[in-house]
């Protein structure tokens, strides 16, 4: 369902970039939400994708664009499915939202 | 005259009881104040036998004025008078609160500490509050945080048989204004095998009676040392954070820890980590960022002393 909700003209955002605190380990990233007053651990890529949505609203379609260009690798189905796996774990976690276009 | 004789002596007697009564009631009514790091604490207790533990214990604490300012003011009371004869009872109060079914009356040193700490975590937000033992040497704090049963109190109290300072046994007070550890030094209460653990590792140790078969099974309690005692207001910067694991006949594994996983055990093991939240995280990822991290298994406190002081030595090189 959320590839479907995924690849349709929605957009994602994060929620309440502004009460986001980053710490930058190595390789990892500790993120506090003030939102949920959670405090997560994320790899790389789905703290970049939420860099991103920090900044502003993306289509799936674009998400899928930039990390792949990002990690340097082919923008297929594959790919596309990883993504919306990443996007599924950050809208569960209420980290990212998905707005249907108005 | 033997019936004068008797009344005269059984007057005597009375005067005598009264008098004991009337200065057991003074001790009572004044309460047994301390100060332990940063908090004042009184307890009033009807049992001479808990007012003599708390002397042997906290008795070398520096003498405070009767009317400081007390933040934690406890009540060891005597349970239903109805076991009293049978089975008497010590019960906890604190702020016209009972948070704890009673213990027996010869458990009430036991109740009385494990009820100071339930207090100090779940009052002293003007700290981070991190479930852990913390040690200082040179001015370098090292932190074991480590869930109950881990020998987290067992190693601090050999560190401080061998000369290392005791913060604490069970709290790492972080000031999140300047990163520093406040210490909180008490009784560290040494539970089952690690009784006899830690009195063939010292025999001059001073610990004081086993209470057999409370709830965390058989408990007797280390005396602070003095020299914490002494330096309890002296602050230390944290240098290494060790997460040990008591494993028996383990040789010493001591693996670096990386730091988003140190991080996210610390967080963890805090009291009020989630109650503080983004202070939390900020204070805590400071103290991860300025200090080294591992992981330890250790299976012999002969070996894993003079490991921890290399690793100290190494930190602060």
């Amino acid at each position: 369902m959320i590839e479907a909700r995924s690849q349709c003209e929605c957009r994602w955002r994060a929620v309440d970039p502004e009460g986001f605190s980053w710490l930058p380990w190595l390789a990892e990233n500790s993120l506090f939400s003030r939102a949920t007053g959670e405090t997560h651990l994320l790899s790389e890529l789905p703290a970049f994708v939420l860099r991103c949505l920090s900044e502003e609203s993306y289509s799936f379609e674009q998400v899928c664009a930039v990390t792949a260009d990002a990690c340097e690798t082919v923008h297929d189905n594959t790919w596309r499915k990883t993504i919306a796996n990443l996007l599924s774990m950050l809208d569960d976690s209420e980290l990212a939202e998905c707005l249907e276009k108005a | 005259m033997p019936r004068e004789g008797v009344t005269l002596q059984a007057q005597a007697s009375r005067t005598a009881n009264t008098r004991l009564s009337a200065r057991a009631l003074r001790q009572e009514l004044a309460g047994t104040l301390f100060q332990t790091g940063p908090f004042i604490v009184r307890i009033e207790t009807p049992f001479s036998e808990l007012r003599e533990r708390l002397a042997w214990c906290y008795g070398h604490n520096p003498a405070l004025a009767p009317d400081s300012l007390v933040q934690f003011q406890i009540r060891i009371d005597r349970g239903s008078w109805l076991r009293g004869g049978i089975a008497p009872q010590a019960v906890f109060r604190f702020e016209n609160s009972t948070p704890f079914q009673p213990f027996p009356r010869n458990h009430a040193f036991p109740l009385m500490e494990w009820g100071l700490n339930w207090c100090i975590a779940n009052r002293a937000h003007q700290f981070l509050m991190l479930h852990s033992a913390v040690v200082e040497r040179d001015g370098r704090a090292l932190i074991l945080p480590a869930t109950p049963g881990s020998g987290k109190s067992t190693l601090a109290a050999a560190l401080a048989l061998v000369g290392w300072r005791l913060l604490s046994d069970e709290f790492g007070l972080v000031d999140y204004q300047t990163g520093l550890l406040h210490p909180l030094p008490r009784a560290v209460p040494l539970k089952n095998a690690s009784i006899d653990l830690i009195r063939r590792f010292a025999p001059m140790a001073a610990i004081g009676p086993t209470y057999a078969r409370t709830r965390k099974g058989d408990v007797a309690h280390m005396q602070p040392p003095l020299e914490s005692l002494q330096r309890q207001h002296e602050t230390a910067r944290p240098a290494c954070i060790v997460f040990p694991r008591f494993v028996r006949d383990s040789p010493v594994r001591l693996k670096q820890q990386q730091e988003s996983l140190a991080f996210t055990r610390l967080a963890h093991n805090s009291f009020n980590y989630r109650l503080l939240g983004a202070v939390a995280f900020t204070q805590l990822g400071a103290l991860v960022q300025h200090s080294r991290c591992y992981d330890l298994q250790y299976g012999r406190l002969e070996d894993v002393i003079p490991a921890l002081q290399r690793l100290m030595q190494s930190a602060a090189a």
